[in-house]
């Protein structure tokens, strides 16, 4: 016996010999990192009404993440529809009139102007180039609105225009990252991400957070742009297919009832639901809850996804194509995801890069022909929402991830074949609707070449507090704890834009 | 001792003024009344005439220790005293020439009576504005007259504002005490108006304090004039603003008392002074006039909400820690009236209701007049029909209803004219639509709908 404890003894000893200093610098780095780790796994409860169960602290909200929670503020809105033109449409084309930039149509840019800057293409001295459209007001508020967009020219009253908003993103990835998560790089969660986190969703048969895509691909920043970055992936965006089915495998297959459907998903709640008892992992309940939403699915999203079903004056009113992509199409799914409860619903236009290399991306050709592609179903999409009520409380956001240049790009120095303008941060338009956004109101102004904000200026920040506001958050007090330090949409910055509030 | 003497003398002013004045106005009235033979009463002509250059001669002097008493800046009382002093030497010029000529038609006393009728006036006319204000008689004009005579609003100052999720970054000098004073004291001590001395406009002024020395005491915060007189009983002769004037509200009071006791900073941000919320939540910016009604319910019980969820509603409060509450069938359409009855607990509470798209019939009606907070009510895509809409004229605070796509016609909805606070009403897709043709006088809003987008010519060109 003594013989074995002093084996033992031995073999301990070894054991230490061999611990070395690396040893001991790894485990303190694992443990240090555990320490970290701890607040990022336990950082997913949010609710506020704990209910015990199994002897854990677990709230509706661990049970089932998209459910409803009310909003810190009384909200203006309730649901948001977001239009993003990927690519980045032109100010200069349609809301943003500069009949002085007419005038120097053609003559070198002023180096005042190009001093410090960095463009995309264009090198050396570019020159201007007047706008392309032909502008004139409308509506009641004197809306300017090109001809470019003869539709949306007649509910331009329902709008509150944006002419100075600015950008720090020259290229279209970091860009339309920072307009949809507040920061260039990867990783934040996207807009929707935010306010599916903080709000969840009424309707409970279908996702909170719905992606539609058109113009034949996705944005250049890949699926980051409505991501969910550090909050739990349940709240990142369901990108929808553009044509047939919109979600796969919801339709029973051959031979398959719904009721032995619903009996295998039954049997699977049941193991899992006998796995919870024995480990009290909240997960697994988040898992069940999956399941059960999943089954739900099935009854709302083939009724909501069909468009075919809609009136004729339906179709004709938003130009849709049942069948083909088509932004036309999105748009009427739009409304019809609003009216069933989908908090937010974001649109993906691709296709707006007009760098004037060929004919589909010139000014005067590729890009009035997407103009004409939008013009229709954005104009029927603020009508149908108005008449059907839904106005009163959505919120519909249409802008690109930034602006083009006042100048006609010269790529490579050369003078391109068609017209077409480069990437620009420093000025471009965007527009709200909706609830609780002034109606025919329009903020901000550019200098006389459309170059520069010089009254009104908001930055990107500023976009997501407004929205942030209308929803009813406070946006400095929205945030989540990642990394051990609270996060923001808003990052350190953002004030309200007060001016296109009603 | 007798440093009231001085104080006392100057605040008869205000009746002494009347002297001269009933007096000049009598010697004239003599001297123009109609009589061929005025010489029999030409004594009493230079009677009036002498007292009214004694009185006036006074009255210039109350004035005089008024005006150097009170603090009065010079600028503003220099015409009224300058006028002053003249009808009083015009007196006086008229008096002696009327004892030496005795003849009332010479041209000297006909020209020198006519000025001192408008000096009168004038005089009479500064001196009332100096203690009505300048904006006294105009007050009370039409305000067309007002704005032709070039005066529309007055110089006003804003109360305390503060936001509610950023007061902390409030300074406590400049966003609370300032305006406190603005609100309570500028009146009488402003630039203009500096009485006692003092000026309580700007920091440096507040500093430098009044006539009687500094208002903020360095020693104890206490015994500084600015609060000791603030705080003084309301009929003491000392109290601070006058009985008369506006008085400051407990609240503004307490952040005063706070703000000498915490060392009278004029950099502090609340927050660092120590203020607490409550402190100046009554100064928070009311978000603009919100639909829904503004009572005081207690918060309705998490438990009690979780068991109505489970019979399928979506509730939820309208906003954290409020008691109105936001019900929607969205996932419960097989909801018909008589399932009301599961709400009915918290009917009060309900400001947002959304029966859209369930089984419901017009006998919701009769249950929903009961709903006496209703705000907003979405009925879309039911089968209603209208009948009994006019109950929902006991929903005193409905404001929106939403009734597209379903059987309601526009003498339905004449039912529901005159409700006190309907504004929308929401019609698409209904027979109310098509019947639209003959235009209806309708109390509120109604929402058609049908909207078109004709077809352009350019739709058809591809670039």
């Amino acid at each position: 016996m003594k013989n074995i404890n002093h084996l033992l003894a031995e073999l301990e000893q070894q054991r230490l010999e061999k611990q070395t200093r690396r040893h001991f610098l790894m485990d303190c780095v694992s443990k240090v990192g555990g320490l970290a780790l701890a607040p990022l796994l336990f950082s997913c409860g949010l609710g506020s009404s704990k209910e015990k169960i199994n002897g854990l602290n677990l709230s509706e909200r661990d049970l089932n993440p998209l459910a409803p929670l009310p909003p810190p503020f009384l909200p203006k809105s309730k649901s948001i529809i977001y239009l993003h033109m990927a690519g980045a449409p032109s100010q200069l084309e349609l809301f943003d009139y500069k009949p002085e930039l007419v005038k120097y149509n053609n003559q070198p840019c002023p180096e005042s102007l190009l001093e410090g800057r960095k463009f995309a293409f264009i090198r050396g001295v570019p020159n201007l180039m007047g706008p392309q459209a032909n502008f004139s007001q409308h509506g009641e508020s004197g809306a300017w609105v090109s001809d470019f967009l003869p539709h949306f020219s007649k509910v331009a009253d329902e709008v509150a225009f944006l002419k100075a908003v600015h950008t720090d993103q020259f290229n279209h990835g970091p860009a339309q990252l920072f307009m949809q998560t507040g920061s260039p790089r990867l990783g934040r969660p996207s807009l929707g991400s935010w306010v599916t986190y903080g709000l969840g969703t009424e309707n409970q048969n279908l996702p909170g957070f719905v992606v539609l895509t058109s113009g034949g691909k996705t944005p250049d920043a890949g699926k980051s742009v409505w991501g969910s970055g550090f909050l739990p992936s349940v709240y990142q965006g369901v990108q929808c297919r553009s044509k047939g089915d919109p979600v796969l495998y919801l339709e029973d297959p051959k031979g398959i009832s719904r009721n032995l459907k619903r009996s295998i998903i039954s049997s699977i709640n049941q193991v899992n639901s006998e796995e919870f008892d024995h480990y009290g992992d909240p997960e697994i309940l988040a898992r069940i809850n999956q399941y059960e939403m999943a089954y739900r699915m099935q009854i709302e999203v083939p009724e909501v996804m069909n468009i075919n079903d809609e009136p004729d004056y339906i179709h004709s009113l938003y130009g849709t194509d049942p069948g083909k992509e088509s932004f036309a199409n999105n748009c009427l799914l739009a409304r019809k995801l609003v009216e069933k409860g989908v908090r937010f619903v974001q649109l993906y236009d691709w296709g707006w890069d007009s760098h004037g290399t060929d004919k589909a991306n010139a000014i005067d050709m590729g890009f009035r022909n997407k103009c004409k592609e939008i013009d229709r179903p954005m104009s029927a999409l603020l009508l149908d929402l108005k008449q059907r009520g839904l106005l009163e409380d959505t919120l519909v956001i249409w802008g690109g991830e930034f602006g083009r240049t006042p100048m006609q790009e010269n790529r490579e120095g050369k003078t391109m074949g068609f017209k077409g303008r480069d990437h620009h941060v420093d000025a471009f338009s965007m527009w709200m609707a909706g609830g609780g956004v002034k109606k025919g109101t329009s903020y901000g102004l550019t200098d006389d070449f459309g170059f520069s904000g010089i009254e009104g200026r908001v930055s990107v920040h500023d976009i997501h507090a407004t929205i942030l506001h209308l929803m009813g958050f406070d946006h400095e007090t929205f945030t989540h704890e990642f990394q051990g330090r609270p996060f923001r949409l808003t990052d350190v910055e953002g004030e309200i834009i007060k001016e296109i509030l009603a | 001792m007798l440093d009231f003497i001085i104080p006392l003398i100057g605040r008869f002013h205000p009746l002494i003024v009347h002297l001269p004045i009933g007096f000049i106005l009598m010697a004239l009235l003599l001297m123009y009344y109609p009589k061929k033979d005025k010489l029999p009463i030409l004594p009493a002509i230079e009677i009036a005439l002498l007292w009214s250059s004694i009185t006036a001669v006074l009255a210039c002097i109350s004035g005089f220790l008024l005006y150097t008493s009170e603090g009065h800046a010079f600028e503003t009382v220099q015409n009224h005293l300058i006028l002053g002093l003249v009808t009083a030497l015009i007196c006086l010029l008229l008096f002696f020439q009327l004892k030496k000529s005795k003849n009332l038609n010479s041209r000297k006393i006909h020209f020198n009576s006519v000025i001192l009728v408008i000096s009168l006036m004038l005089t009479g006319h500064l001196g009332g504005n100096l203690t009505h204000g300048e904006a006294y008689l105009i007050e009370v004009l039409p305000e067309s007259i007002q704005s032709a005579l070039g005066y529309s609003g007055y110089q006003e100052f804003e109360p305390i504002a503060l936001e509610e999720n950023r007061w902390e970054d409030a300074l406590f000098y400049e966003d609370i005490i300032q305006p406190i004073l603005n609100q309570n004291c500028r009146s009488c001590h402003n630039p203009k108006n500096t009485k006692g001395g003092l000026l309580l406009t700007s920091k440096e002024t507040i500093l430098k304090g009044g006539k009687n020395g500094p208002v903020i005491s360095e020693a104890s915060w206490e015994e500084g004039q600015l609060y000791h007189r603030m705080t003084l009983p309301l009929d003491h002769e000392d109290h601070m603003p006058p009985k008369e004037k506006r008085q400051p509200l407990m609240e503004e009071l307490e952040l005063v008392k706070y703000w000498l006791a915490s060392g009278a900073s004029f950099e502090k941000s609340l927050v660092m002074a120590g203020v607490t919320k409550e402190m100046v939540a009554p100064f928070f910016i009311k978000s603009a006039a919100s639909i829904y009604p503004k009572v005081e319910l207690p918060i309705v019980d998490i438990n009690k909400l979780s068991i109505i969820r489970e019979k399928g509603f979506f509730i939820e409060p309208m906003n954290e820690g409020s008691s109105l509450l936001k019900v929607s069938c969205i996932n419960f359409t097989d909801f018909n009236e008589a399932n009301l009855e599961w709400l009915k607990e918290i009917k009060q509470h309900i400001v947002f209701l959304d029966l859209s798209r369930t089984k419901i019939n017009d006998q919701v009606f009769e249950s929903l007049k009961d709903f006496e907070n209703l705000t907003i009510l979405k009925l879309n895509g039911t089968q209603i029909s209208g009948n009994g809409l006019d109950l929902l004229q006991q929903c005193k605070h409905l404001n929106q209803l939403h009734l597209t796509e379903t059987e309601v016609n526009l003498d339905n909805l004449k039912l529901l004219n005159k409700h006190p606070k309907l504004e929308k009403v929401f019609a698409y897709k209904t027979p109310a639509a098509t019947e639209n043709e003959h235009k209806v006088d309708l109390t509120f809003e109604v929402m058609f709908g049908n909207f078109e987008l004709p077809i352009l010519p350019t739709d058809s060109i591809t670039f």
